[in-house]
């Protein structure tokens, strides 16, 4: 790791003095400078700045390998950025936290614990009774609709079910964040849009900041209050759009098509 | 169809057994009884060395030797072998430490140990539970040591953003992740201890498995020879199979794999 610039929130550059006052975000990122040590020294973000408001629904649109995940990397705590600052609620993220969730593209799910042990991770970590894990991963399980699987292994689970429990151990860890690095990227379409459904409901529910991760068009005007989209590597912050179309949001509505194709147009194109 | 189902894996095990059973029965035929005495000869031998003592010992008691030694190797080098595999994987500092006098060890086969160990330890127990510890040591060491150095990376990060402590990193993640590693290990180590422990018995002692063997050498008696060796072969299927038994009890997610 290089060393790290401490930056201040005074010290805001061109970019981030157009957005919106720090204290507006829950969850907010400045200058984030991330690269590594390939063949050659690989920057993956160069000064990137974004911040999520309380319970909104934020997506995040990317192509492939722009740094999308080494992006909510570190807005989670896992990775330090080699420059910038990430704050959670006005201080400094040092680490990874369970106040921000997080969902993983490839589930990561224990596959020596069952679905309700998995679930019940992040509160047995805080050391929550026994009766009380249970009581939370039942009702987050139920949230998801797995009831009747608790005792099943993530490996007799499909690719959506897995997503499912991915989603309730998130949830039932008691985040004020949901980080979701393209839950649904390894899923089949049809899956895929009954997973969008069904996010929205639950999101309906137990409303939560979420910022989600995508390099799908139409699924991040599906889900999205905003979507920003970030450039190929090192990524940067490209544009972005309020979306406004109320839910359920329809493919195939005029609006929804417009827009597409307005996004499809600052869509960097990656091989 | 219906038959498949219940009988189809019984009816494939039996078809390289009856096969092997049958070219033994070949070879007998064509070679004589001298190159290899015929299956029912080596059953009937196995049978007189359970009445009748040989070198004072009836054969219940020379594998009790054996497996004694094997299972006294083998306790040892799981007490000692498994922590510090699952040390090197875990820790990086013990890795590096440790690796190096480990490399060096690693390529020594167990059978060269024989003569210095008989030479610290006399040719007595010592020196043959020795030889099968060394064995069974780097075997659990290095599976040990693979299983927790490549633990997914993914798991790591998702129990630590889900907020574990570095014991139940370790307890709950590393050790559960490289439990298949570590069994596979145990299997291996088994079958090293009792290689070696013929090996120890062949070279000295009056009792044994290994010692019915070379006795049978001696005594010019093909049939004592191979019916040592099939006690050997049965023997080291029953322990294997109480091992999956044991990973199928203490791993209950991969049952459909093991």
């Amino acid at each position: 790791m290089g060393t790290r610039k401490n930056l201040t929130f005074e010290g805001l550059g061109p970019t981030a003095a157009k957005a919106a006052p720090p204290s507006e975000y829950i969850l907010f990122c400045q200058g984030l400078m991330v690269s590594f040590q390939l063949l050659d020294q690989l920057k993956v973000l160069d000064g990137f700045t974004l911040g999520v408001k309380e319970n909104e629904f934020l997506v995040v649109l990317g192509p492939g390998q722009c740094g999308k995940t080494v992006l909510l990397n570190c807005l989670a705590g896992l990775q330090e950025p080699q420059a910038g600052l990430v704050s959670f609620k006005g201080a400094p993220v040092r680490g990874p936290s369970a106040e921000r969730g997080l969902v993983f593209q490839k589930y990561a799910l224990f596959p020596w614990q069952t679905v309700e042990e998995n679930v019940a991770w992040g509160l047995k970590s805080k050391g929550t009774a026994k009766a009380e894990r249970r009581r939370i991963a039942a009702k987050y399980i139920e949230l998801v609709g797995l009831t009747g699987f608790e005792k099943a292994y993530p490996q007799a689970l499909s690719g959506g079910m897995k997503q499912r429990v991915g989603l309730a151990r998130a949830y039932a860890s008691g985040p004020e964040v949901l980080l979701m690095d393209e839950p649904f990227g390894a899923l089949d379409a049809q899956t895929r849009y009954a997973m969008e459904k069904e996010l929205l409901t639950i999101w309906e529910k137990e409303k939560r900041t979420v910022i989600f991760v995508t390099n799908n068009i139409e699924e991040a005007i599906y889900l999205g209050d905003r979507v920003v989209l970030m450039s190929k590597r090192p990524a940067k912050l490209k544009k972005e759009w309020e979306i406004t179309i109320p839910h359920p949001r329809s493919y195939t509505d005029p609006v929804f098509l417009a827009l597409r194709q307005q996004i499809s147009a600052d869509y960097d194109l990656v091989l | 169809m219906k038959f498949k189902s219940q009988f189809y894996p019984l009816f494939l095990g039996s078809l390289s057994l009856s096969a092997a059973l049958l070219l033994w029965i070949i070879v007998n035929q064509m070679a004589g009884p001298r190159f290899l005495p015929n299956p029912l000869k080596v059953f009937e031998e196995i049978v007189r060395l359970f009445k009748t003592p040989l070198s004072g010992r009836t054969l219940i008691e020379h594998v009790i030797f054996s497996l004694r030694r094997v299972m006294a190797a083998y306790g040892l080098a799981i007490v000692t072998g498994l922590p510090l595999g699952l040390m090197m994987g875990w820790n990086a500092t013990c890795r590096k430490i440790v690796m190096p006098i480990f490399e060096i060890f690693r390529p020594i086969p167990p059978i060269a140990w024989i003569p210095i160990a008989i030479l610290w330890l006399g040719v007595a127990e010592g020196s043959k539970i020795y030889i099968c510890y060394v064995g069974a040591f780097i075997i659990l060491v290095l599976n040990s040591f693979t299983g927790t150095r490549y633990v997914d990376p993914l798991l790591i990060q998702a129990a630590k953003v889900f907020g574990a402590s570095k014991k139940r990193l370790f307890l709950a993640v590393a050790v559960p992740a490289a439990l298949p590693s570590i069994f596979a290990g145990l299997q291996n180590g088994m079958s090293m201890a009792w290689m070696c422990v013929l090996a120890a018995e062949l070279v000295g002692g009056r009792e044994g498995v290994g010692f019915i063997i070379i006795q049978g050498m001696n005594l010019d008696r093909p049939e004592m020879i191979l019916a040592g060796m099939v006690v050997i072969g049965v023997l080291g299927t029953v322990l294997a199979a109480f091992l999956r038994l044991l990973e199928k009890l203490i791993c209950p997610w991969r049952r459909q794999l093991v």
